[in-house]
């Protein structure tokens, strides 16, 4: 239900009726999981082409970027683990709708369905989460400048490379990982 | 791939996008993409415990539904179950394949088996999966220990030897035209008294005793019938329907009929050795036989191999004893010498068998038919074969079934021998006799 309301909510914040069509995997995740999920793929990479944010060292560019990343893993996950609806998740929906009007509801919101209804380590995503957003907010106040695109790529692909490297370490033997069209 | 290794493509995708593009909204998209399969990958919690109980034993009849309960519990996060039933001899039904077990949920889990063969049969541990709720990881594990369940023959196969009304024309019809069968057996030689038929008197014994002897004759019921299955490892395998399972239903089939008016025994042998039940007449006898006939399968394809004669040529001896001169001798005594062994007195024998040992077989039959009336009850290898056909396997199993019509001939004329397929039941052999 979350994916659904945050897909939505997107397109009205952004006023682009093409965020629409993240509504196709997720109604194809009943059906097919894997199917969906290279449907996903293929239209979240069109998605993001429609967006251009050159530096987040802007306050709003910044937010802009989390609530466009957080309805990417709201909509992920509701495409993994199939919609649900519960009291917690009505609630969420508000803060969603909300974000209409004032996008830091939306992220708290969402963050909040993280907490609620997703169940993941919370603390560990917010602290990567955090990792970014500290990074260039030291970089502002010591230099006042974070340099060009390029740069803050750099920064992101590192810190990305980073957080590979720990998943690559994280892995269990028991556990094995599904294949795709299993 | 995995659905994970797809998700790490996709974050640096667009990572590689946003360098396209000079946007750094796709790189944080890609970036929070991964920190997300992060955090999922180490709070994943999949730990489920479970238990298989088989109420009703381990003892079922063939064709009798076995109810299984598997009950499981859940000490980690929500998971979805898959459970699989590993046992090819049995057939999977009711159970349901995909279950979702909340966290801290026990759940009871009843499917039935139904087993395909009879004799001895594995049932293996129980496979679980168990993937987490967004169905990215997986784990594997085992409930229950491997355990054997004997399934014995169907009571079907008494009561439908029951309905032949038929008076054992399989073995005496046959017999008697083929070997000269008499009516009843010599028994043991007793002085002459007035009233004894002069065609009993024994004349060399008489001429060597110096009195008149007379030979005593058993009276055809009086006479044990004996049934001797082969459980070597050949006529044990096949995918479906193998030679040892046909054997021990038709042997339960000729048990039922003959044990009114005969004394039946079994003897079941394997390579080397022999299990026996001395031949008795009643109810309790016949069941006997039947939780006997128990044997093992083993999967396996048939083997076509006939030899083509029975002796070995002159040539094949020399070179046996040139190669196998180093060959430690088996010690033991083979199983269908111990199954003849146990055979103290005269007895009608009824030896189901395929032949797979032509050259012992023939050997023993030609001693033993000096005491015994011999019936060979043969499966053929070429109506069980079970294996993939095309033109090359029609072409082995032709050659091998002419193979098999010479060798049987060859039996004939020692033994009576009737080769049988995989529907020649008692009514259908009894049937063909009649013919």
């Amino acid at each position: 239900m979350i994916g659904g309301v945050s897909i939505i909510v997107l397109a009205l914040m952004f006023n682009d009726i093409s965020l629409f069509l993240l509504l196709i995997p997720y109604i194809l995740s009943f059906k097919r999981k894997d199917l969906s999920l290279i449907t996903y793929w293929v239209i979240l990479l069109y998605i993001e082409s429609r967006f251009h944010v050159p530096s987040i060292c802007s306050y709003t560019e910044l937010i802009r970027s989390y609530v466009v990343s957080l309805t990417i893993i709201l909509t992920l996950e509701e495409c993994l683990r199939g919609a649900v609806i519960s009291k917690f998740s009505i609630m969420t929906s508000l803060f969603l709708v909300l974000g209409i009007v004032i996008p830091e509801l939306f992220i708290i919101g969402a963050l909040f369905c993280m907490l609620t209804e997703i169940k993941f380590n919370i603390k560990l995503f917010g602290l990567i989460l955090l990792i970014p957003t500290a990074l260039f907010v030291i970089c502002k106040v010591a230099t006042n400048e974070i340099g060009a695109t390029y740069v803050q790529l750099n920064i992101l692909t590192s810190a990305t490379i980073f957080i590979l490297a720990l998943l690559m370490s994280n892995e269990d033997g028991n556990i094995k990982k599904v294949k795709m069209f299993f | 791939m995995s659905r994970e290794d797809f998700l790490i493509i996709m974050a640096f995708l667009l990572i590689f996008e946003s360098y396209i593009a000079g946007s750094v909204i796709q790189a944080i998209s890609g970036f929070v993409l991964l920190a997300y399969l992060y955090s999922i990958s180490s709070s994943a919690n999949i730990n489920v415990i479970g238990e298989r109980v088989i109420e009703s034993g381990n003892v079922f009849e063939e064709g009798e539904k076995i109810r299984v309960t598997v009950i499981l519990k859940n000490l980690g996060e929500d998971v979805a179950i898959k459970i699989i039933e590993r046992s090819p001899n049995f057939e999977v039904e009711f159970l349901n394949y995909g279950v979702v077990l909340k966290s801290g949920e026990e759940k009871k889990i009843e499917y039935i088996l139904i087993p395909q063969k009879i004799g001895v049969m594995t049932l293996s541990p129980l496979k679980v999966v168990v993937y987490d709720r967004r169905y990215l990881y997986y784990k594997e594990f085992e409930i229950g220990k491997s355990m054997d369940i004997k399934i014995y023959p169907s009571n079907k196969w008494i009561k439908e030897a029951a309905k032949i009304n038929h008076n054992l024309k399989i073995s005496f019809n046959k017999t008697s035209s083929v070997g000269g069968f008499e009516e009843s057996f010599p028994d043991n030689l007793r002085k002459y008294i007035p009233g004894d038929s002069f065609r009993r008197i024994d004349w060399k014994a008489t001429v060597r005793v110096g009195e008149l002897i007379v030979r005593e004759f058993l009276k055809k019921s009086e006479c044990p019938v004996y049934i001797i299955l082969d459980n070597t490892q050949e006529m044990k395998k096949g995918t479906k329907l193998s030679k040892i399972d046909y054997g021990s239903i038709l042997a339960l089939q000729l048990a039922t009929t003959l044990i009114r008016k005969f004394k039946v025994g079994l003897i079941i042998y394997s390579e080397d050795s022999a299990e026996y039940i001395p031949a008795k007449q009643g109810t309790f006898q016949l069941e006997l036989i039947r939780q006997k006939l128990t044997p093992r399968n083993i999967l396996g394809i048939i083997s076509l191999h006939v030899p083509s004669q029975l002796g070995m040529g002159l040539k094949a001896q020399k070179f046996k004893q040139t190669v196998l001169r180093f060959k430690k001798r088996k010690s033991q005594v083979s199983g269908i010498i111990k199954a003849f062994s146990f055979l103290k007195e005269p007895a009608y024998v009824l030896l189901i068998t395929d032949l797979n040992n032509p050259q012992q077989i023939y050997s023993i039959l030609a001693k033993e038919r000096q005491r015994h009336r011999i019936l060979v009850l043969s499966p053929n290898p070429v109506l069980f074969y079970q294996g993939k056909m095309n033109k090359a396997t029609l072409k082995k199993l032709y050659e091998a079934y002419i193979k098999r019509e010479k060798m049987i001939k060859k039996f004939n004329t020692l033994v009576p021998t009737i080769d049988l397929g995989p529907s020649d039941y008692l009514e259908n052999i009894l049937k063909r006799e009649r013919l």
